[in-house]
């Protein structure tokens, strides 16, 4: 009898939990169950709800002790598919927590580099990181990813 | 009448049945987590030590979050090498419970460590089916357990049909709240949410030869309501005795198409997870009349 009730409530709790992602899908009402059981739910049954039509990366460049600047590449400290790649280091996960909070782990992540690039033994002083944005085309990724057509700001700098 | 539905409940959701759609599922989503990690083991020391580039999902600065703190190389590798070990073990069915309770919890543990930068969907669900297999009958055949047990591979005992209703009803949230929202995002009620979408960061080759033909925004647009038509029966079809097969092969031209055009493969697991929909007494019957021709 005991196993019964538990089972029903099992089952009961796992519906609720579920309708509340659901709700929070279509409404973005919060329904008062724990938000990482309703985070993680919503997770599972939410992806790809809008797209923009521009293409984006996040590019690192290392100061050497002379002064001048050069491009880290980054995806041997990231070994990723393509797009896979390009999310994680955009911080996607992140988006939602705001603006500071994004920076913040920006600049975790730019020292980290610092810390794996000295460790390779190249003497970086500073290490920046941009973000780049241009316009999609039919010709390619990298088709309109030239300086007249890019949007570059600088998100943060560590030393 | 309160009776009758409670009677219709219960059995629906927790009566005794055979375990053959819950193995096969099982067998298919393990290999499927082999591959899908086998491809990481080139990379294991950049992909979950602090040789790569790690924003652990919890900041390992207290007591109970430093077991996040991405751990030296060498100890990545023979963690990952208990995690392979264990996920073999699941799929063959040996202490399947065991197996798959530990792949869950070392699947969950690389999630917070490394998978929660990419933030994927399928990462969860995923570890959500491993966490319900882990309370599952799963292994009460085609598995070694049962060969060891009664000496054969296809021996089987009864299991609740829980987890298996739980995993299929999962699937089945999941393709509803991906279809019914795009019904309401802005985003999805044109079509150059695709036609943008195939020259995108995830654009394959053969998206962007797609778009390159030039088609006129029609094209996409009834694209893009096929697609939102697909997915919002989708849910429903997979319940439905007589179209769940036809539902099954859309399902699956779907999922390649998604992998092709824009090299989201992950959801290809989904594929060989429609079993679960199917009666487990169904399943056993099929599976009777397959092994009678052997």
């Amino acid at each position: 009898m005991l196993r019964r009730f538990l089972t029903h409530g099992l089952i009961l709790g796992y519906l609720a939990i579920t309708a509340s992602a659901l709700l929070f899908t279509f409404t973005k009402v919060v329904f008062p169950f724990p938000s990482i059981f309703i985070r993680w739910s919503y997770g599972m049954i939410a992806p790809y709800q809008r797209d923009v039509p521009w293409n984006f990366d996040v590019s690192y460049e290392g100061q050497l002790p002379d002064g001048e600047w050069q491009p880290i590449n980054i995806h041997p400290y990231m070994p990723y598919q393509f797009a896979e790649q390009k999310v994680r280091e955009f911080l996607l996960p992140y988006l939602h927590q705001g603006e500071l909070t994004r920076r913040q782990k920006f600049t975790e992540l730019a020292l980290q580099i610092l810390d794996h690039e000295r460790a390779r033994g190249i003497p970086y002083t500073a290490v920046r990181v941009f973000y780049e944005q241009w316009d999609r085309s039919p010709g390619g990724h990298e088709f309109l990813h030239l300086p007249a057509f890019t949007h570059r700001a600088l998100l943060t700098q560590v030393q | 009448m309160p009776e009758t539905f409670f009677h219709h409940w219960d059995r629906w959701w927790t009566r005794t049945v055979p375990p053959h759609a819950l193995a096969l599922f099982r067998i298919a989503f393990g290999l499927f987590l082999l591959l899908y990690f086998g491809m990481q083991i080139p990379h294991i020391a950049m992909l979950y030590s602090r040789e790569g580039l790690l924003i652990p999902a919890f900041t390992p600065d207290r007591l109970h979050t430093v077991i996040f703190t991405p751990p030296p190389a060498w100890a990545a590798h023979i963690l990952f090498a208990v995690f392979t070990l264990f996920l073999i073990s699941f799929t063959v069915g040996l202490c399947t419970r065991v197996s798959a309770g530990v792949s869950f919890i070392l699947y969950f543990y690389y999630w917070i460590l490394s998978l929660f930068q990419f933030g994927a969907s399928f990462d969860r669900l995923f570890i959500f089916s491993l966490l319900v297999m882990a309370f599952s009958g799963c292994g009460e055949t085609l598995s070694v357990d049962v060969k060891l047990r009664h000496g054969k591979w296809t021996a089987w005992e009864p299991v609740s049909i829980l987890p298996q209703r739980i995993l299929s009803l999962q699937i089945a949230v999941t393709y509803f709240g991906v279809g019914w929202q795009k019904l309401l995002l802005p985003a999805w009620q044109s079509g150059t949410i695709l036609s943008y979408g195939f020259i995108g960061l995830w654009g394959t080759a053969p998206a962007y030869s797609l778009v390159r033909l030039n088609l006129p925004l029609w094209f996409y647009d009834a694209l893009n309501w096929l697609i939102k038509a697909f997915e919002i029966s989708l849910p429903f079809g997979l319940w439905s005795r007589r179209y769940q097969k036809w539902f099954f092969l859309g399902g699956a031209i779907f999922h390649i198409l998604i992998a092709v055009l824009l090299a989201i493969w992950w959801f290809l697991a989904l594929i060989p997870a429609y079993i679960l929909f199917v009666e487990p007494e169904e399943v056993l019957r099929r599976f009777e009349k397959i092994k009678g021709h052997f």
